[in-house]
C-alpha cells in the first residue's frame, strides 16, 4: 500500500507542473486575470485591443470620421 | 477481508488529472467551410472571423439581430463557442473570453486562407511577425493558427480541408473585404507580400497615394491605409461585411445596443460604407453595392 501515496503525490505534481507550465492564470494588471478559456485558444493579453479605437473620433480628439476604406466588393479585379 | 485499493486510487488520480488539466478543449464540431467540399483554394481570401468577447449573449443577439445570422452554440468540457451562419453557411465564430475584472472590449480576428499553414507560419516569422497561437488541426475545419503581423495586429490563418468559399458576389451578411489602418502602409504591405504572398499595388485614386491594395488570384482582398497621427492611436484591423441595404441596417444598430462610428459615405466604385461598434466593443465595417452592382465586375 505504500505505492498509493506515491501515485497520488505524483498525480498532484503532474497537475501542478502543468498548470505552472501553461501559465493558466496570469495577472493582467488593473485587477483582471486571464485563465484558460475558449475552445480553440487560451485567453491572453494580445486578445485585448478591441473597442472603438479612433474610428469614432472619441479617443484622443482625433476628430471623427476616421476609417476610409477601399471596399470594392468581393474583390475588385486588379 | 482485505481489498486491493490501488486500482481505485489510480483511477481517481487519473480522473482528477483529466478534470483539472489545462489542456485546451477540442472543438471537434467546428463545421467545414464548404459542404460538400470543393477542390479550389483561394489563398489570401478572408474566409472566417472569430469574435473574442467577454459578453457572448449580448454580442450574439446584436449580430443575429443586425445581419440575420443564426447562432449555433457548441460546448466541449464546459467551454463554449458559437457558430454564426449566414443563410445556412457558417461565416464566423464567437469565442467567450475568460478574462474578468477589467474592461476588455470585444475584438474581431479575421482568418486568411492559406494552402500550407506550416510554410506560411515560417514565412510570417521570417518577415517579422509572431506566432500567437500555433497551428492546430480540427477534424472538419482544417488547420488554423493566429499570428501577429508587423504592427502587432492579430490575424488568423486557415488551411481549410474543404476548400475555400468561391469568389464572386458575397451574399449579404458575408465577409467582403478587410482593411488595415497602420502607421507605415508601405512596410505593412511588404510584410503581407512576403508573409502571405499577396500581390501589392498602390491605390490608384489620386487622394490615396499612401494606400495599398492586397490582391491574390487577380482579386482584391484587402486594403492598407494610413491611420491618424498620434501616440495614442493604435493600428487596427477591420473586417467588412456586405449588406443589402446599408441605411436599413444602420437604422437597427442603436436599437440593438450598438453605435454608428463612421457615418455612411460613398467609397470606391460607388459602394457605400460605414463602421459600427457592437454593444460589447467589437467594430466591423458594412458595405452596400449601389444598385446591387458588384464592384468586383467594375473594370
Amino acid at each position: 500500500m505504500k505505492t498509493l501515496p506515491k501515485i497520488l503525490l505524483l498525480s498532484l505534481l503532474a497537475v501542478g507542473s502543468q498548470l505552472a507550465w501553461t501559465s493558466c492564470v496570469a495577472d493582467v494588471g488593473g485587477g483582471g486575470y486571464y485563465s484558460p478559456g475558449g475552445v480553440w485558444i487560451q485567453d491572453d493579453v494580445w486578445l485585448d485591443g478591441g473597442g472603438r479605437g479612433w474610428f469614432g473620433g472619441h479617443d484622443g480628439g482625433h476628430g471623427g470620421g476616421g476609417g476610409y476604406a477601399h471596399p470594392g466588393g468581393g474583390g475588385h479585379r486588379r | 477481508m482485505k481489498y486491493d485499493l490501488r486500482p481505485f486510487f489510480l483511477c481517481t488520480a487519473m480522473a482528477i488529472f483529466a478534470f483539472v488539466s489545462p489542456t485546451p478543449a477540442r472543438a471537434e464540431n467546428f463545421p467545414a467551410l464548404n459542404t460538400p467540399a470543393v477542390a479550389g483554394h483561394l489563398p489570401g481570401k478572408l474566409i472566417w472571423a472569430d469574435l473574442f468577447t467577454t459578453n457572448p449573449e449580448a454580442a450574439s443577439a446584436f449580430y443575429c439581430g443586425l445581419l440575420g445570422w443564426t447562432a449555433m452554440p457548441l460546448e466541449h468540457k464546459g467551454k463554449g463557442y458559437t457558430i454564426f451562419s449566414n443563410d445556412g453557411t457558417p461565416v464566423a465564430g464567437l469565442s467567450p473570453r475568460s478574462v474578468a475584472g477589467a474592461n476588455h472590449p470585444s475584438r474581431w480576428i479575421g482568418y486568411i486562407a492559406v494552402t500550407d499553414i506550416s510554410a506560411t507560419l515560417s514565412a510570417v516569422e521570417k518577415a517579422g511577425g509572431v506566432v500567437r497561437a500555433p497551428s492546430r488541426k480540427f477534424a472538419d475545419r482544417g488547420r488554423q493558427a493566429i499570428i501577429a503581423d508587423r504592427d502587432g495586429l492579430p490575424v488568423g490563418l486557415l488551411e481549410s480541408s474543404s476548400g475555400d468559399p468561391m469568389d464572386g458576389d458575397p451574399k449579404a451578411g458575408a465577409w467582403n473585404w478587410f482593411e488595415l489602418y497602420v502607421r507605415s502602409p508601405q512596410d505593412t504591405a511588404a510584410f503581407y507580400r512576403d508573409a502571405l504572398g499577396y500581390a501589392v499595388a498602390p491605390e490608384t485614386k489620386p487622394d490615396t497615394k499612401s494606400d495599398f491594395v492586397l490582391s491574390s488570384s487577380m482579386q482584391g482582398r484587402g486594403g492598407i491605409a494610413p491611420m491618424p497621427d498620434g501616440d495614442s492611436v493604435k493600428p487596427a484591423w477591420l473586417g467588412v461585411i456586405r449588406v443589402q441595404n446599408l441605411d436599413a441596417t444602420l437604422a437597427k444598430v442603436a436599437g440593438l445596443g450598438g453605435e454608428v462610428l463612421v457615418a455612411p459615405h460613398t467609397v470606391e466604385f460607388g459602394s457605400r460604407f460605414a463602421i459600427i461598434l457592437d454593444p460589447t466593443g467589437g467594430t466591423i465595417g458594412l458595405v452596400e453595392y449601389i444598385d446591387g452592382a458588384n464592384p468586383a465586375n467594375t473594370p
